[in-house]
């Protein structure tokens, strides 16, 4: 309750005001009165961030929870049943970002977890499938949680976000022994997929991938940050944009333009996005003329994109397309030794 | 009631605004169009010499409003996508606008409920980022202290929420 003899502002100019305040702000402002408690609590768990099992328990914890949450992020390491009641307290998430748990150096899944009356219920259905969560996502991230997340749970989510999920961001650095199982949690989205992040330092690590990749029929948008020729070679032909990420690692093992005209992206694509890498690194790159050439014979975009304000600008690069670069790819790589 | 501002030569550029009690402002066009709601109801009309009655604005708070429109008349018109998303990501405020809204709270107040009013996103802006800034780091009692606020939870009822938003405190 505020002082009559002060205009008050109405909640919806409060939530405004709040709208960009930190959450030990808006901690303070649950705390201030009945109208701003209400306006912050909205806040406070419309982005919701539960990064330690700790934090995600202590969430839970709360009898009766229901919160309206647009975007969850939630570190790995919690039991089926923690993580089913923690979906049950955050209706409507479209967003969800499954991260490893931040409490431990080694996040790994605890197959005591398993042992859950859930579990044992569903034990006999195909994984996920049973279950209905109270939300359908639009936008799924699981970084480094191969080995953390319950299969069940992602599959779950997987399967109650059907209709919806368009955008999957995806890494699979580390362990591979259960790579192939995680993998397989996203057919069911693979044919209405639009839009996919897939990451890994060696063709080992994507490999357990690369028969999704091929069966999302409707990708249109792809990005890896560490390109290799087994990935790209998978891509489907519906892909129009491949971002690729600078590879620290290995970009000067296989040259952009092996990786580009050997895969046959450049055939069907109609954009190429280096992000990350600068004009001047690609051109300083065996090929990379010849790379840009051939882009540009083809008709196709090619952006360089920049760190700019905590997220990447893009530039088009013009280029003059000077010459006939290629009679084919096959007989240009047996000149330059690729082959051998 | 009685006519103030800058009475210009030629009807057509000029606008006059009636205030809740009954004082007229005549002021420019351009300047009168920073408020979309002043300019739909302009467009409504069409050519007319009537005043346009702005009944939830006084004449003191209407004249700061126009100071403000005055010195953004020119400013290009925001995006619909910058007045949904980006406007609300920083908290800064320019040097010329820190300056003018460095008034009292209730006029700071009155300045808002009246852009809002009369659909000034970024005048609105201005004084959401400032009343932002101002509790920006302060303990609920420095929140209520500084609006006047009455803390109207029970005892018990701040220990439950205490408990209830555990997960978001620093740990």
């Amino acid at each position: 309750m505020q002082a009559a003899e002060r205009p008050q502002l109405p909640p919806e100019l409060l939530l405004d005001i709040l709208s960009t305040s930190s959450r030990s702000t808006l901690l303070a402002s649950s705390l201030v009165c009945r109208g701003w408690r209400a306006v912050a609590q909205v806040l406070l768990e419309n982005h919701l961030s539960l990064p330690t099992k700790q934090v995600a328990r202590a969430y839970v914890s709360c009898p009766g929870r229901r919160s309206k949450t647009r975007s969850l992020t939630v570190g790995a390491g919690l039991s089926i049943d923690e993580y089913l009641d923690l979906f049950d307290c955050c209706e409507g998430i479209e967003e969800l970002v499954l991260l490893p748990d931040r409490s431990h150096q080694r996040a790994k899944f605890d197959l005591r977890a398993f042992k859950t009356p859930a579990l044992k219920a569903f034990e006999d259905l195909a994984p996920g499938v049973g279950w209905n969560l109270p939300f359908s996502l639009n936008y799924l991230t699981c970084k480094g949680t191969y080995s953390a997340l319950p299969r069940p749970i992602l599959a779950a989510i997987v399967a109650s976000s059907r209709s919806t999920l368009h955008t999957l961001d995806l890494d699979c650095y580390g362990s591979h022994t259960s790579a192939r199982a995680f993998a397989s949690c996203f057919g069911p989205i693979a044919s209405t997929l639009r839009s996919l992040e897939l990451h890994g330092s060696a063709e080992r690590q994507v490999a357990p991938f690369l028969p999704f990749l091929s069966s999302c029929t409707d990708l249109v948008l792809f990005t890896c940050w560490e390109a290799n020729l087994a990935v790209l070679s998978a891509l489907p032909p519906s892909v129009e944009q491949v971002s690729i990420g600078k590879n620290y690692i290995f970009h000067s093992d296989v040259p952009y333009e092996q990786l580009l005209l050997e895969s046959g992206v450049l055939s069907t694509v109609k954009r190429v996005r280096f992000t990350g890498i600068s004009q001047a690194t690609l051109r300083a790159q065996f090929g990379a003329e010849d790379l840009l050439q051939e882009c540009a014979r083809l008709g196709v975009e090619v952006d360089f994109g920049i760190w700019v304000d905590s997220r990447w600008q893009y530039s088009r690069v013009h280029i003059l397309y000077r010459y006939q670069v290629r009679e084919n790819t096959t007989a240009m790589h047996a000149r330059k030794g690729y082959n051998n | 009631m009685s006519a103030r501002g800058e009475a210009e030569q030629g009807s057509e550029t000029n606008v006059t605004l009636q205030t809740s009690d009954d004082e007229q402002f005549k002021v420019d066009r351009d300047v009168a169009n920073r408020s979309v709601l002043i300019r739909n109801m302009l467009e409504d009309v069409g050519e007319s010499e009537q005043a346009i009655p702005l009944p939830n604005v006084s004449a003191n708070v209407l004249k700061k409003v126009l100071e403000w429109c005055e010195h953004h008349k020119k400013d290009p018109e925001p995006l619909a996508e910058d007045l949904d998303d980006n406007r609300r990501k920083t908290t800064e405020i320019s040097d010329w606008d820190a300056k003018f809204i460095q008034v009292d709270q209730e006029m700071l107040f009155e300045i808002i409920l009246a852009a809002n009013y009369l659909d000034i996103k970024p005048l609105l802006d201005v004084g959401c980022k400032t009343v932002a800034n101002m509790i920006k780091g302060k303990q609920p009692e420095e929140i209520r202290k500084l609006f006047n606020i009455v803390n109207d939870f029970t005892p018990e009822e701040e220990a439950q929420i205490k408990k209830e938003n555990e997960w978001a405190e620093d740990r």
